[in-house]
């Protein structure tokens, strides 16, 4: 072996050697005085730098010192109630309710869709089958713009869920989604095994151009499997709260996209103080209807197009596009940061929809 | 891989502060590194969590040391924090100069000399050092030989000098 360079004394002293390099500094060490001399050099350098170093001590301990500060934290997710969601679900199914429907010409609570001229136009999703014709039906749909009544609101009832147009006695429509037992019974092991409504009409939040030309019914129903969690995951693992209210009602549904893409929709329905109800749906594009049981297993192809849409969605400052949007009462939509297309209704002015959203988490 | 954030936060947070004020002087300053360092941690969540911090880290202090805005501000502060220990007033008296010393002979080494020296006091091993500094693993120890010596070296010939004035 060579004489050590100082690198490499300085490694063997820090105990930085491996076994067999330091077995041959070791012996080369021991029969070379210059080297022995060089190390002890070294040696009282090193010991006499490491001790000034300590010398600088230790600032004082702050209270709380080692505790992750809270504006570190990520913000807490408010924790679904499910004891109050099974009392919902309880409700809604012994009124009758279990299947809540309508078309949109009746309900008219339609989400706007924003052409490129900046005009609306209102998408149509999930109809009766007397109108599931096919095409042509959705272009009259998406062409028939904004001449239905429409106040964008729902009606409180006394016991506080939403009161809705229903199809009793109507023929099943194509869209409608199995019912699903109480959610009570839906529980397994914390988790909820199936979505907890069905609904006949679900339509996009946002203004999605392409929404409006797509075949407007829900097929198939709900994809084998799928749960709360699954719609939880194909929103992107995360889901938008408003802050300080109880989730009285929670609905899940996937549409049909073109290009075989889907949308995940997850309505959450709040009370305010009076009881009327606040209703905050959010919507993303995801990939082929059957692949969102299984979000995890959502193949990288499927879901590009979707992802690159959303992206072109959100892209625009929501803010931009709220302002856009012509003023409706009781409904404010935008797109948020993360491709979320949200829609908030609420019997309230636009100030208090305002500050409605500022309390979207 | 996720970031066990409020583990890392325990086991690194205090070295990371630690590290900062002996490179700053400024207790306040390095608290606020540290936080704005975690912070990126939570955005950006790393592989290598703590060679990351405190690579983060010095990166913010030199940014902030070209900025220049605190230099005249750690020299004053250099002076007035001190030790915590209060032994006898002589004895707490020769400890200050003797620390205010130390720290002037660190501040008049080079960046990388006083990073190696700082790191090496938080227990990084090689590895460590080479990846937070961006350095050849081969490079540690002749870089840590020469900044350990000159600390010595600058440090002694404070003391002459002081001695000579004295």
């Amino acid at each position: 072996m060579r004489h050590p360079d100082d690198g490499l004394i300085e490694e063997y002293l820090d105990g930085e050697l491996a076994a067999e390099a330091r077995g041959e500094f070791d012996a080369h060490a021991a029969g070379c005085d210059a080297c022995r001399e060089r190390i002890e050099a070294a040696r009282a350098a090193r010991s006499e730098a490491d001790a000034l170093v300590a010398m600088l001590g230790d600032p004082e301990p702050r209270p709380g010192a080692g505790e992750l500060p809270a504006s570190l934290r990520p913000p807490a997710r408010r924790p679904v109630r499910w004891r109050t969601l099974a009392w919902a679900a309880s409700v809604m199914m012994a009124a009758g309710l279990g299947y809540v429907g309508g078309t949109a010409e009746r309900r008219g609570d339609g989400a706007t869709a924003r052409r490129g001229d900046g005009t609306t136009e209102r998408p149509t999703i999930g109809r009766s089958d007397s109108r599931a014709g096919g095409p042509s039906d959705s272009s009259v749909v998406a062409e028939a713009p904004t001449e239905q009544p429409d106040d964008g609101r729902t009606e409180p009832r006394s016991d506080g869920a939403t009161e809705r147009p229903t199809a009793i006695g109507a023929e099943p429509p194509v869209a409608r989604i199995e019912e699903s037992p109480p959610l009570a019974k839906q529980r397994v092991d914390g988790e909820l095994a199936r979505p907890l409504e069905s609904r006949e009409e679900l339509r996009l939040a946002d203004a999605d151009r392409a929404l409006a030309r797509a075949q407007p019914a829900i097929q198939p129903p709900n994809p084998p499997g799928a749960s709360l969690d699954a719609a939880v995951r194909a929103l992107g693992g995360s889901i938008r709260l408003l802050d300080g209210l109880e989730v009285q009602r929670v609905e899940v549904a996937w549409l049909p996209m073109p290009g075989g893409d889907s949308a995940a929709v997850v309505e959450l329905t709040y009370a305010d103080a009076a009881g009327h109800p606040i209703v905050l749906r959010q919507s993303r594009t995801v990939a082929a209807v059957g692949q969102i049981a299984g979000a995890d297993a959502v193949p990288a192809k499927a879901a590009a197009p979707a992802a690159a849409r959303d992206r072109a969605l959100a892209a625009e400052p929501p803010d931009r596009r709220a302002a856009a949007e012509p003023p409706r009462d009781g409904e404010l939509a935008w797109v948020d940061r993360n491709g979320f297309r949200l829609l908030l209704r609420a019997d309230a002015d636009a100030d208090s929809l305002a500050r409605l959203r500022a309390r979207v988490r | 891989m996720t970031l066990d954030l409020a583990a890392l936060y325990r086991t690194s947070h205090g070295s990371l502060v630690r590290m900062l004020w002996r490179r700053t002087g400024d207790r306040d300053r390095a608290e606020d590194l540290a936080h704005e360092t975690f912070a990126r941690a939570v955005a950006s969540p790393p592989d290598n969590p703590r060679p990351w911090l405190f690579a983060v880290a010095l990166n913010l202090v030199r940014e902030d040391g070209r900025r220049g805005a605190i230099r005249s501000r750690r020299l004053e502060l250099y002076r007035s924090e001190g030790p915590q220990a209060a032994p006898g007033p002589d004895e707490a008296l020769e400890r200050d100069e003797r620390v205010a010393q130390v720290r002037r002979a660190l501040i008049r080494l080079t960046e990388r000399d006083r990073e190696i020296l700082l790191l090496k006091a938080e227990g990084f091993n090689y590895d460590e050092i080479a990846e937070t500094l961006g350095l050849a693993r081969g490079a540690v120890g002749t870089t840590l030989s020469r900044a350990r010596r000159k600390l010595v070296e600058t440090y002694h010939q404070q003391e002459d000098g002081h001695d000579a004035a004295s």
